[in-house]
């Protein structure tokens, strides 16, 4: 008699299924290779040509096994892109939780060890600390990130560390004018420089020097920070920043260069050491160089600047180490003067605070000029002609613009870029044209432009303005560019009508 | 004039045909293995707490450890007939192996209230034994599969 005691076991066929499809595949892989050697027979012989039939219906055998396995495979298959799906939502969920935190985290980090090292918090509760970070979050230049007001602050901080908070502050909100993030942290540095050698000026008044100067220096404003370096090496042997400052403003509006300054700044202070030390060798006879320092021994640096100012040109050679052509813009009668009424104009006026002004209104100091060149180039891209010399460099113009243009993107950019581009190939029906106008116009603006419809072979639809409320000529300039885009696409659609009508009375003759 | 022959050896179709089967056999190959290397460990010392049976009394324990006898044995009649044959019955996914026993036996699967659990205990499998048995079974079936030689000849 057989026992009741069952000892059972089972599979899961589903799985056991999946596991055979892997088999199979083995061999769809091997009947695949056949088949192109098959094929590849075929090639020599047409007799091969009756093989092909039962080898096609392998073929399609294997095709049915597909199917027969579709529900096992399908599910694993699902399953498996179903994990690997959620695996990359997380990671990508991970990763950006990850950045956001590390950003956070950063800036908040970095805004609290730089107001420690420069702004002495002492309160145990941490209170005001908080209420400085949070200024520094919120406050400052519309324009930049915490990071970016952070790294403004520290450098601020740096050159200027006795300044109070609110003057900080004051200049980090004025530093924000039309310039690179490069260009507003050495502002920053500079108006904190400035703070220090005019201990009795307001901020205000720095920022407005530091304009100044970085307007007067032009493209050579990277080197002010050297120049800067320069008035402080000639404070350290008792020259006067204010007439320090006055004779390098007076110089760079004659187009001397600021790191110029530097230079002279340190050979001034090495010919003071040389001077004082200069003793006169009985019997040996005085050079020029030896005159030159003979007449400046003991004088103060303000002294010397005013010496050079009527020092002939073998003296200022010798004291100075270069020639009087390169610092002739610094040295003459009246330089000082001169120099000190544009930085007495400078402080009297709202320089920066008109700059910041200009900037809020406008997003970036960029952006008006963009806003111009974008609708002038606009205009004009539609009216040039696909085949002209000028046509790349316009081009060129108006992507560059169009990167000026915050909240821009890449593929907005691709995607205008394109629609211009298919607008001026707009007299060319060749197919390659229209195909370069499909590819552009369907492809990049479907992928790019939300609500996006579809025309006769050229798709016209409402392209997004990214953000309008940030700047309200944002949203002008990309009406601009619409109504432009439409306008070429409706030019296309007009040569691609004509095209078929041609066509179909081609057909009729 | 080239010629080739393609000769196909069992494919897919085949294959899906003899699964279920494959299977089943896979399933049948583990019952008896199972009968045959594991069963024997569940009398062995130590299968009480491998396999998680229920305490005996203090009292037969130490009768039992008196007499040198392991887990589930008394006499060692239910044992031997336990490990002679099992049968495998089954269908697709599913297969029973039937132990055949004399009906002496039935007081292992027949216990009184109170009575440990012994048939349970019997067929009780552990964590690593349950893998190794699902591992077998796919293995089996692949190679079940593998075996057939159906061969098919395109000209």
């Amino acid at each position: 008699m057989a026992g009741k005691l069952d000892f059972t076991a089972s599979a899961n066929t589903d799985k056991a299924l999946a596991d055979l499809a892997k088999v199979v595949n083995k061999q769809e892989q091997m009947i695949s290779k056949l088949k192109q050697q098959n094929s590849e027979a075929k090639k020599t012989t047409k007799s091969f040509e009756d093989m092909d039939k039962p080898m096609g219906s392998i073929v399609g055998k294997v095709g049915e096994m597909a199917a027969g396995f579709l529900t096992a495979q399908a599910a694993v298959g699902v399953l498996r892109s179903g994990v690997q799906l959620l695996k990359d939502e997380f990671a990508d969920y991970q990763r950006k939780t990850t950045a956001a935190a590390n950003s956070q985290f950063g800036f908040n980090q970095a805004a609290v060890e730089t107001i420690r090292s420069y702004y002495g918090v002492s309160d145990p509760t941490g209170q005001q600390l908080d209420r400085q970070v949070g200024q520094l979050r919120t406050g400052g230049p519309a324009n930049a990130t915490p990071m970016q007001k952070v790294e403004m602050l520290n450098a601020f901080g740096g050159a200027n560390p006795s300044a109070p908070w609110e003057q900080a502050m004051s200049a980090i909100e004025l530093a924000g004018g039309p310039i690179s993030q490069a260009g507003r942290v050495e502002r920053a540095g500079m108006i904190g420089q400035l703070g220090r050698f005019f201990p009795n000026k307001s901020t205000d008044d720095m920022a407005d020097l530091a304009a100044l100067m970085t307007r007067d220096a032009g493209e050579r404003a990277s080197q002010l920070p050297r120049a800067m370096q320069g008035i402080e090496k000639l404070q350290s042997v008792g020259v006067d920043p204010e007439i320090a400052m006055s004779r390098i403003i007076h110089g760079m509006q004659k187009k001397m260069k600021p790191a110029v300054f530097s230079t002279m700044a340190t050979n001034l202070v090495a010919a003071m050491d040389r001077a004082d030390s200069f003793t006169k060798q009985p019997g040996k006879p005085l050079t020029e160089s030896d005159k030159a320092l003979m007449s400046i021994k003991g004088m103060t640096g303000n002294e010397i600047l005013s010496w050079a100012d009527t020092a002939s040109d073998s003296d200022m050679a010798s004291v100075f180490g270069t020639s009087r052509a390169q610092l002739l813009p610094m040295f003459g009668p009246g330089v000082g003067t001169g120099g000190l009424t544009a930085m007495n104009d400078a402080m009297s006026s709202n320089l920066a605070a008109t700059e910041a002004a200009g900037l809020r209104a406008s997003g970036t100091g960029g952006m008006v000029a963009a806003t111009e060149q974008g609708r002038a180039v606009a205009a004009g891209v539609g009216l040039m002609s696909p085949r002209s010399g000028g046509t790349g460099t316009i081009r060129g113009l108006f992507e560059s613009t169009l990167s000026d243009i915050p909240g821009i993107g890449n593929l907005h950019r691709k995607a205008i870029m394109g629609q211009l581009e298919a607008g001026m190939l707009a007299g060319d029906a060749s197919d390659a044209a229209v195909g370069i106008a499909e590819r552009y116009g369907q492809r990049y603006m479907r992928e790019t432009m939300p609500g996006y419809g579809s025309g006769m072979g050229f798709d016209v639809g409402e392209v997004s303005v990214p953000n309008p409320d940030y700047n309200p000529d944002a949203a002008k300039v990309f009406q601009d560019l619409k109504q432009s885009i439409e306008r070429l696409a409706a030019s296309i659609d007009k040569q691609e009508a004509n095209r078929i009508a041609a066509d179909i009375s081609a057909g009729m003759d | 004039m080239i010629s080739l022959t393609l000769s196909i050896e069992a494919g897919p179709d085949t294959k899906l045909k003899h699964f279920d089967n494959a299977v089943t056999e896979a399933l049948k190959q583990a019952v008896r293995s199972w009968h045959s290397s594991t069963a024997p460990l569940h009398f062995k010392p130590g299968a009480a707490r491998k396999y998680g049976y229920q305490p005996r009394s203090k009292k037969y324990q130490n009768y039992k450890n008196r007499l040198g006898k392991g887990p589930l044995i008394f006499s060692g009649n239910a044992k031997r007939q336990l490990l002679r044959v099992i049968r495998p019955i089954g269908t697709k996914g599913h297969v029973k192996g039937k132990f055949v026993t004399s009906p002496s036996v039935r007081y292992f699967w027949m216990q009184k209230r109170g009575d440990p659990p012994k048939g349970k205990e019997l067929i009780a499998v552990t964590k690593s034994e349950e893998r190794a048995l699902g591992k077998n079974v796919e293995e089996m079936t692949i190679k079940y599969l593998e075996a057939i030689k159906e061969k098919r000849v395109v000209k």
